[in-house]
Order: structure tokens, then sequence, then C-alpha cells
């Protein structure tokens, strides 16, 4: 793992992400499909492993923190 | 074509300002007394990362008009029967969470280290002709000992910054040492009104630890505590660690 | 159950881990088993480490022998070779196989 110090926008950027895949209202069970391009594996342990990786190696580093776009 | 979803809102449609993902139409379906605000996507167009970030663009301008149920990124719905559906089926439960978060927004502190871990702990003193296996062992139960005083470090933190917040306890989310860096992630329900203030008093106290930095985030949607459980009751959040993890 | 006797059970239990993995893998190189591979490792990764505690309490508890700590530190410092042996042959960082870690541990 890396040993470099994280910024407060890094930390910033990386809560913003574990909300927008991890949290939010979940509606299993209804029509709902992963859309291409975004894994999500929900286990029956409530496990879920995202494409969180690809997401990594984007934003590792990357500055700007959860600034909306426009 | 699918249909991604981004928030639940009460009906009647509120104006809202904000367009959906890349810039496309936002679109409302509604049901019970409820809306989805979502994004027509073509099936075989994937997802880009930069849609996880835009998504969080949209919620936060349905946030900003209405109370809003910020929806897990990724959702889609195949057609819009299958999205009233959704809303019909759970209307209590979402009714029940919609009403826990109207009027309140998120606030998200996070806390890491300023030190990597074990970098401080004294190793014991080795032992004359000690073997490998002994000097395994012997790094192990160092290396944990110096986690469980972590751990007993941030869930003082986290007292702390309870006690700053003064709130009930299940307006309160948190998760301590959930990588060798984080010390503590935490999220609070807070009136909209007193974000301003309850961010800054955190601020402070922020500013005076010594053993690590931080940072606080938001007025943020409520997604910590949009979610509703299996029975469609709600609950805060929904932790991605097994329960139990790490085995004491 | 004497300590011994748990003990050596103990100690089958880290060897028998190490036996059920594969001495060679092929991976397919698209990574299309990745994703099963690191489940699977995380789960072996994860009874690696209660076996780990287990032994370092054994031995904090003062009843065991030298000899019988070098052997079992030796048998879990294989086994934790091994893992990581494999999971890098999938392409995997053993410091990903953590189940525990949350999303944030995952990033960082």
């Amino acid at each position: 793992m890396s040993v470099q110090p994280l910024a407060p926008s890094d930390a910033s950027l990386l809560e913003l992400v574990d909300r927008l895949l991890n949290k939010g209202v979940v509606l299993i069970g209804e029509a709902t499909i992963s859309v291409a391009g975004v894994d999500l594996i929900y286990l029956g342990l409530n496990l879920v492993l995202s494409s969180v990786d690809a997401l990594e190696r984007s934003t590792g580093g990357s500055s700007g923190g959860g600034a909306p776009r426009t | 074509m699918r249909l991604i979803a981004h928030a639940i809102t009460p009906a009647p449609r509120p104006r809202v300002a904000v367009s959906g993902l890349r810039g496309r139409p936002l679109e409302w379906l509604e049901s019970a007394g409820l809306g989805i605000w979502s994004t027509r996507w073509d099936t075989a167009e994937p997802l880009a990362r930069e849609d996880v970030l835009d998504h969080h663009r949209v919620v936060e301008g349905i946030c900003a008009a209405t109370p809003c149920l910020p929806v897990r990124f990724g959702t889609a719905f195949a057609d819009a029967a299958a999205a009233r559906a959704t809303l019909d089926r759970r209307s209590d439960a979402l009714r029940d969470a919609l009403a826990r978060v109207s009027g309140r927004c998120e606030i998200a502190v996070t806390l890491l280290w300023r030190e990597p871990s074990g970098g401080s702990a004294p190793r014991p003193p080795v032992a004359e002709a000690t073997g490998p296996g002994r000097r395994f062992l012997d790094e192990r139960r160092t290396r944990w000992s110096a986690s469980e005083a972590r751990r007993r470090r941030a869930a003082e933190l986290v007292e702390r910054l309870v006690t700053t917040l003064a709130v009930e306890p299940a307006l309160v989310w948190h998760e301590i040492c959930s990588s060798e860096r984080v010390a503590v992630s935490l999220a609070v329900l807070s009136p909209t009104d007193q974000a301003a203030d309850r961010i800054a008093s955190l601020r402070r106290v922020l500013a005076g630890l010594s053993d690590v930095t931080g940072v606080v985030n938001g007025p943020w949607p409520p997604y910590t505590f949009a979610g509703i459980d299996e029975s469609g009751g709600v609950s805060a959040g929904s932790a991605t660690r097994l329960p139990g993890w790490p085995p004491a | 159950m004497t300590e011994q006797d748990e003990l050596a059970e103990l100690r089958r239990e880290v060897e028998r881990l190490r036996g059920i993995l594969p001495e060679h893998v092929d991976v397919d190189p698209d990574g299309v088993e990745q994703g099963l591979a690191k489940l699977v490792l995380a789960l072996v990764e994860f009874l690696r480490q209660l076996l780990e505690r287990q032994a370092v309490r054994r031995m904090e508890g003062g009843t065991l022998s030298d000899d019988e700590i070098e052997r079992m530190g030796l048998a879990l410092m294989r086994l934790e070779e091994k893992v990581h042996q494999i999971a890098r042959s999938f392409g995997l960082d053993p410091a990903e196989l953590n189940l525990g870690l949350g999303p944030l541990g995952k990033l960082l």
C-alpha cells in the first residue's frame, strides 16, 4: 500500500465515493440490473464489491474534491 | 433502454434545476405519492467513472429543491412500470425514510492517522537464538497490540465527536479503523439550518487533535441515512464490513 | 482434550489450509477468474488471520514450549507466504484480500 500522505481533498473525494457507491437506498429485488461498466455484486452477506479499483486508478491523487460538475 | 435512478422524493413533482447524467434530461416517474428521478440510458452504453460524481451533482440538485432519498449509484430500472412498481411496493418504508431526512443533510467527518501504523511501536527485545517462527509470532503480537491501541483511540475520538455534536445516537453513523490509514469515518444527519454551525464546531475540534488529521465535508445529501432494510424498515446506511471483523 | 492436543490440531488446520491451495496456478490473463479468486483468497486470508490470532493468544498464555511456538510460527509463516504468492499470481495485491476493509480501505 502507498505510504504517501493523503491530502485532505483526496480524503474528501474518497469519502464521497464511498457514499455514492455504498450508501443510498438499495432497491434489491426490484427490476434492478447492473449497468454495463459498473459491476455491483451483492453477496448474501451484504458485501458489495464494486469496480472501485478502476475508480481508484483514475482518481488516485487527483484534486478537485466533490465539486459538482456543470 | 434503462432508467438510471438518482433519488426518490415526495409527489407532486417539484421544480428541479439540474439536468440528468451527462446533461441529458432528468425524468420524473410517480406512483403512490412518491417520485423517482432518473436518466434514460441506452442498454448498450457503459457507465463511466465520471458518472459516479455526476450522479452526486444530480442528487445535490434534487436535494436542494425537496426532501430527497438518494438511490445507490448504478441502480437501474428496466422501464417505467418497474420503477412505479418499486414505489408501490416500498411506499411505506420510503415515506418513513423521507420523513427522517426531510429538512436535514449529511455532514461527514474523516480522520486519518498522522503516523503510519506500527511506525512508532517499540520492538520487543529479540532473545538470543530465536527462530524465525518465534519471531513471526512476536511480530504479530506487537502488530496487534498496536492495532488494538489504535482501535481504542479511534473509539475515544468518536466519543469526542459525538459529544461535540450533542445529537441522539440514531442520527450518527460511524466506522473506525476501516483501513491502515483511516481512524474514523463518521456521518451525522443534521438539520440543514444548523449545518454550518456544526461543521464549524467540528473543524474546531479537529484542529486540536495531534495524532490525527481530518476533514469535514458537507452539507451533503443524506446518503448514509437513506437506507431501508429488507423488511421495509428504516436503517442507517449499510455497512460493507462483515460484522465481527476483524476477529477479536 | 489437552493443551497439546488442541495445539496439534491447530497446527494441522494451518497445514491443511496450506495444503488445499494449489502448487501452481494457471492464470487467465484476461482476469476473468480474478474476481472469484479474490473472494476465495479473501476467505482463506480471513481464516489464516484468525488462526494467527489464536496462536498468539496461546503463546501469550504461557503454556507452550519454545519448540511448539517455533513450529506454530513456522507453519503460519509458510501459510502466509503461500496465500500471498497465489494472490500475486492472480495479479492481486495481498493487501486487497482483507474482507473487513471498507471502500476507503480498498482505495488507500
